[in-house]
């Protein structure tokens, strides 16, 4: 029987010459839309600054220079800093918020919890309802007085309802209620049968929304644009966008006067780029696995 | 599901205790879970309850300086206001017809591309192209600005530089033609999502059951029609689900979208403003506390209500992925 089947599915494939178009048709648009971007931005990051100038961004560098690498990473405290400031807050973001989030949906993910249904309610009537961005303005700046403080840039990214319900089917999912049983009888408290045994059962959808908070403190932009002046406190995301907007930005430096001549703007800004998102799509591969069964599980209601 | 609690170790003679089996009793036996859900309580609090208090301010002259209870009454003068712009109406419009737009062809690129990566040959060759599609989803959308600015920047970008030389054609200044913009925002939105909804709808394919398809098989099915009376049938109820979804998401914008990929520019406002950025501005950039929160408290509560029509009627189409 089971030979059988296996030879049937072989059977019903494709034709190669249908399978050759789709994979070139993918090769094509893929390749223009997905690596071409991101190769002429390396390509860029290597050009000789001058050359920029003179002929526009290209994938090829005519003129092959280190310098706006050398600069990025020696000689801009400004931007060296920025980086810092960023792996600050995604490393502290990520762990509070995903420790939080694991014990709330721990809780309301176990069914012999009385009032599981009402501290559900409480974290999803936020899906509804929403104060938008005025009254969060003033929530931060105002009743918490947080501008201009790096706990702004942590903070509001904590707790994601979305994450929450992904956590709450994987603990109702992966987490057999006999095995707390179990514990419960050998003794163990909650406290530890939550940490020893359920979040390591619970491990690919504690990876999703970890890789998921992390992607989204190391992408933000929005928390600096609205909270921070300080230069000295922007992460690199929105240290990118400042330099954007404002090339000088660059060279408003503490050897500014020193540099502003010799400045590589052009290259500088796509080795920053380079350099703000390398460690994300480094990381990606190697997070694939958990990502895309967290992805599928937690789109279902527990 | 409520007897299930009695299934727990009773340690004592029932009968003895019964009267204390409520509140009192549940917070006591199960302190140390209901601890544990504290921070987050609080947190929701703060950046979740507190604003939608804050929503009131759209009904005040909100001084921030009074507070709101400082703060004098202001009945609908904010939204008078604000309803009486031009810009009101074209904001709407704008945020509307954008998310119609990147919901529809978002779904439908995304549902090729699974059925396409599902047909294909080899394992290996699913994987890499899968690898390499969700690799703008990682991006940042300030990333995703200088990728597009290296294309359309006027001077240096390699539209104008290489692409409208060969073609002999003049440089156009990007950032200040509207009419190429909606084509852009699309490609930008579409170009960042696709990997990502694919790989969703792809593995929603992985749940078919084989057995189908060798009937199929068995009964001279030519792929097409597997696909067309197998595949489809079975995916349309996720594609609907998404679709729902995100349909209740359309009076919300993506701000990082809207406001990186057209760098801000107010020559394009007229095609790209949504109400998302239209906020932001009035209450950072010029500082109308009155204007932003009437506009804001109109998108909160028209999208609450989209919110819950949408989850109406997804619970119709599959219980399982409603949230109320």
């Amino acid at each position: 029987m089971k030979g059988k089947q296996v030879k049937l599915s072989e059977i019903n494939q494709i034709s190669r010459p249908a399978d050759m178009i789709i994979k070139l048709v993918f090769t094509a648009v893929v390749g223009a839309t997905c690596i071409y971007p991101l190769l002429m931005v390396i390509g860029s990051s290597l050009t000789d600054n001058m050359e920029i100038l003179r002929h526009g961004y290209n994938i090829v560098p005519r003129v092959v220079s280190f310098e706006a690498y050398k600069y990025v990473l020696f000689k801009s405290g400004k931007l060296l800093r920025s980086y810092g400031v960023t792996i600050l807050t995604t490393a502290v973001g990520t762990f509070l918020g995903v420790l939080m989030m694991s014990m709330y949906a721990y809780p309301i993910s176990r069914k012999d919890l009385k009032y599981r249904k009402f501290f559900s309610l409480f974290a999803y009537v936020t899906f509804v309802f929403s104060g938008g961005l005025v009254p969060f303005y003033f929530v931060y700046s105002r009743l918490l007085d947080l501008t201009n403080n790096l706990w702004v840039m942590i903070m509001p990214y904590l707790v994601d309802v979305w994450y929450i319900v992904i956590l709450r089917t994987f603990f109702a999912g992966a987490v057999p209620p006999d095995i707390i049983q179990a514990a419960k009888i050998d003794g163990a408290g909650e406290l530890r049968i939550f940490f020893s045994i359920v979040t390591r059962m619970a491990i690919p959808g504690i990876a999703t929304v970890a890789l998921f908070t992390t992607l989204k403190y190391w992408n933000d932009f929005q928390l600096p644009l609205y909270f921070i002046e300080d230069s000295k406190k922007f992460n690199i995301q929105y240290m990118l966008y400042r330099i954007m907007a404002n090339m000088e930005f660059l060279a408003q430096d503490t050897h500014s006067v020193r540099l502003s001549g010799i400045l590589p703007v052009e290259s500088a800004r796509m080795a920053m780029c380079v350099l703000g998102t390398g460690p994300m799509l480094i990381a990606y591969p190697f997070f694939q696995k958990y990502f895309i069964k967290g992805l599928t599980m937690g789109a279902v209601k527990g | 599901m409520m007897d299930r609690r009695c299934g727990q170790p009773e340690t004592r003679p029932a009968g003895l205790r019964k009267r204390r089996n409520g509140f009192f009793r549940e917070m006591a036996g199960n302190r140390v879970l209901y601890l544990m859900m504290v921070p987050t309580i609080l947190f929701l609090i703060i950046n979740n309850y507190l604003p939608m208090l804050g929503l009131s301010i759209a009904f005040l002259d909100f001084r921030p300086a009074k507070g709101i209870f400082g703060s004098k009454f202001a009945g609908f003068e904010n939204f008078k206001y604000f309803f009486s712009t031009p810009d009101f109406i074209n904001i709407t419009k704008n945020t509307v017809l954008y998310n119609a737009a990147y919901i529809l062809l978002d779904i439908a690129l995304a549902a090729i591309c699974a059925i396409a990566l599902n047909e294909m040959r080899r394992k290996a060759a699913k994987k890499i192209f899968q690898s390499f599609m969700l690799m703008p989803f990682f991006l940042s959308w300030v990333v995703v600005n200088y990728i597009f600015f290296s294309f359309l920047s006027m001077d240096r970008g390699f539209l104008n530089n290489t692409v409208m030389t060969w073609l002999g054609r003049d440089p156009v200044a990007w950032y200040r033609e509207t009419k190429y913009w909606p084509f852009i925002l699309i490609f930008a939105q579409v170009w960042r999502y696709t990997g990502y909804n694919t790989v969703l709808l792809y593995s929603g394919l992985m749940g078919i059951d084989e057995q189908l398809y060798e009937a199929a098989v068995i009964d001279g099915a030519s792929k097409i029609k597997q696909i067309r009376y197998i595949t489809l049938p079975l995916l349309s109820p996720v594609m609907i689900a998404m679709f729902l979804m995100l349909v209740g998401r359309i009076f919300y914008a993506d701000f990082g979208l809207h406001y990186q990929v057209t760098n801000n520019s107010g020559a394009l406002y007229p095609v790209t403003d949504v109400l998302d950025t239209y906020v932001y501005r009035a209450l950072r950039q010029m500082n109308n506390i009155s204007m932003a929160s009437a506009a804001g408290f109109y998108q909160a509560v028209v999208g609450m209500l989209i919110v819950v029509f949408a989850n109406q009627a997804v619970r119709r189409v599959d219980p399982e992925k409603s949230l109320f």
